[in-house]
């Protein structure tokens, strides 16, 4: 039977997740900043409490990882970056000399001469795919221009990160503080449930993301498929979205290699690749970084890509499922945590 | 007396009251049993991440039946210890005694309520906080762990011994 309680409970969780929703609309950008600063503490607490372990003031062991991780960060893409602009600069020469009209337009006249009997007949391949990358381009001039915003975005960002991951606990307990003596163990209860399911869902997803993209650089650079890296990277990137991601990412390796050898005998060597990455990452990887308990339906995964697209373009779409997972774990353990305490049932 | 030396004079009396204060807390954490093998410094590790609550006359601190999530400490009032199934008090306890330290092993149902006697302020210590401690600090987290398993195999122990005697008692009041 529904009690006061647990109506109020209820309407308190929507009205959370309605305001939740609505402040994500509205101010997209300062959220935006306080997921990225706490995905960023997410990933670097163990470093910090194993310094602090070890007998490091966690101030000081804060500083310390904070600042070795940045330097990593700066090192990796000091040496990588140039290795990724010269693929980036050598496709874009690529798509200039008019490679990909010639190459499409064999691949159009293929498709012609083979599927007549379906009707195949003026396909504009080349002129389609000549406008969405006007598009893309389009949306990385809006990128660049908005650089002074990305900055004070990233400073931003890295400065709540530093000081959650040094006061990430006093946060906590403050606010546990103000809770009421009536919910005050639920509350803390379901917060330590959450802080450790989604710490080990957001380590786990980029770590999964991590291992696809190096696997994916090194079978790529074996088979001798030129942009081995530019393809490692999409891998990677694409790797956040289940089920889409992987094979938008074997489609782009297939279109990038096309690109650059104007040929198709290496597309089976490539989605032969992708096949066995895939089957890697189902059987090996996933398992022992990814908890199954947050996987998340496909058609809940189709719909969230189109939400996160519909409100936020590109990035929206690519961060929509990572962020849905978050939601999940995040609902789930309220949801766990109330049954528990028996405030629903 | 100028402002200056009056500002000076403030803050070492508020530094002397807090001192008083903190040595007030650290007699009351030395005199339960888990925490009776640390030090000063490990007391003020400890009391940074205890949570201090303060309940009004009648107040649930827990239910029976809600999961066990830690213990509590009484700093200063009265807890009644209330069992629901039996309608009826099973102990009070005052300042100083502890209460819920099961519930730091495991997540059991509480087997009892507890419910404020009076205005009362109590310390938590519950099973994140000492999981974090053994995470971050395990010489403490160790110390009151090993401290806990200690009176935990006593209380066993006791059970052992008293459940001995009382099936001697049903042998002897047998008939033959």
């Amino acid at each position: 039977m529904l009690t006061n309680t647990k109506i109020l409970i209820v309407l308190l969780l929507l009205l959370l997740a309605a305001f939740a929703a609505y402040t994500v609309y509205t101010i997209g950008a300062i959220v935006g900043i306080m997921l990225l600063s706490m995905l960023f503490a997410f990933i670097i607490t163990p470093a910090v409490d194993w310094l602090e372990r070890e007998g490091v003031h966690r101030t000081l062991a804060a500083t310390v990882t904070f600042v070795l991780s940045l330097l990593a960060f700066g090192v990796v893409v000091y040496v990588l970056s140039p290795l990724l602009y010269s693929q980036v600069l050598s496709l874009q020469e690529l798509v200039n000399l008019g490679q990909m009209r010639k190459g499409i337009t064999e691949l159009e006249l293929f498709l012609q001469r083979h599927l007549e009997f379906l009707g195949v007949r003026q396909l504009q391949i080349s002129t389609k795919i000549e406008d969405w990358v006007g598009v893309l381009f389009d949306n990385v001039l809006n990128i660049a221009s908005g650089i002074v915003g990305v900055v004070i975005f990233v400073v931003m960002t890295l400065i709540s990160a530093f000081f959650l991951l040094k006061d990430g606990r006093k946060l906590k307990k403050s606010f546990i503080e103000i809770v009421p003596n009536q919910f005050f163990e639920m509350a803390m209860s379901i917060i330590h449930k959450i802080d450790w399911s989604l710490g080990a869902y957001l380590r786990g997803i980029l770590l999964d993301a991590f291992v696809i993209g190096v696997v994916t650089t090194v079978a790529m650079y074996l088979l001798g498929i030129p942009n081995y890296f530019l393809i490692g990277m999409i891998a990677m990137t694409a790797n956040l979205v289940p089920y889409l991601g992987p094979p938008t990412a074997a489609l782009a390796a297939v279109i990038i290699s096309f690109l650059s050898m104007n040929s198709f005998y290496q597309v089976p060597i490539i989605l032969v690749a992708f096949t066995l990455i895939r089957l890697l990452d189902d059987s090996i990887v996933q398992p022992l970084t990814i908890s199954q308990s947050v996987k998340l339906h496909p058609l809940t995964i189709i719909f969230t890509i189109l939400i996160g697209g519909h409100l936020f373009g590109i990035l929206g779409m690519l961060f929509a499922v990572p962020v849905a997972g978050v939601m999940k774990v995040i609902l789930s353990e309220i949801y766990s945590g109330l049954k528990r305490y028996r405030a629903v049932y | 007396m100028t402002t200056q030396e009056q500002d000076g004079a403030s803050f070492l009396w508020s530094n002397f009251f807090r001192r008083d204060a903190e040595k007030d807390i650290f007699t009351l954490l030395r005199s339960v049993p888990i925490f009776e093998e640390l030090n000063r410094r490990d007391l003020r590790a400890l009391e940074r991440i205890l949570h201090r609550r303060k309940y009004a006359a009648g107040e649930y601190v827990f239910r029976e039946g809600d999961p066990g999530l830690g213990m509590y400490i009484i700093e200063h009032g009265e807890v009644s210890i209330v069992s629901e199934s039996r309608s009826r008090e099973i102990s009070r306890l005052h300042k100083g005694d502890f209460f819920g330290e099961m519930a730091l092993f495991n997540d059991m149902p509480r087997n009892a309520s507890a419910i404020a006697y009076e205005e009362t302020r109590l310390f938590g210590f519950f099973q994140p906080d000492l999981f974090g401690l053994l995470e971050t600090n395990p010489r403490i987290g160790v110390k009151v762990v090993l401290k806990l398993a200690r009176i935990l195999t006593e209380r066993l122990d006791k059970a052992g011994r008293e459940n001995a005697r009382l099936l001697g008692v049903l042998d002897t009041t047998k008939p033959h």
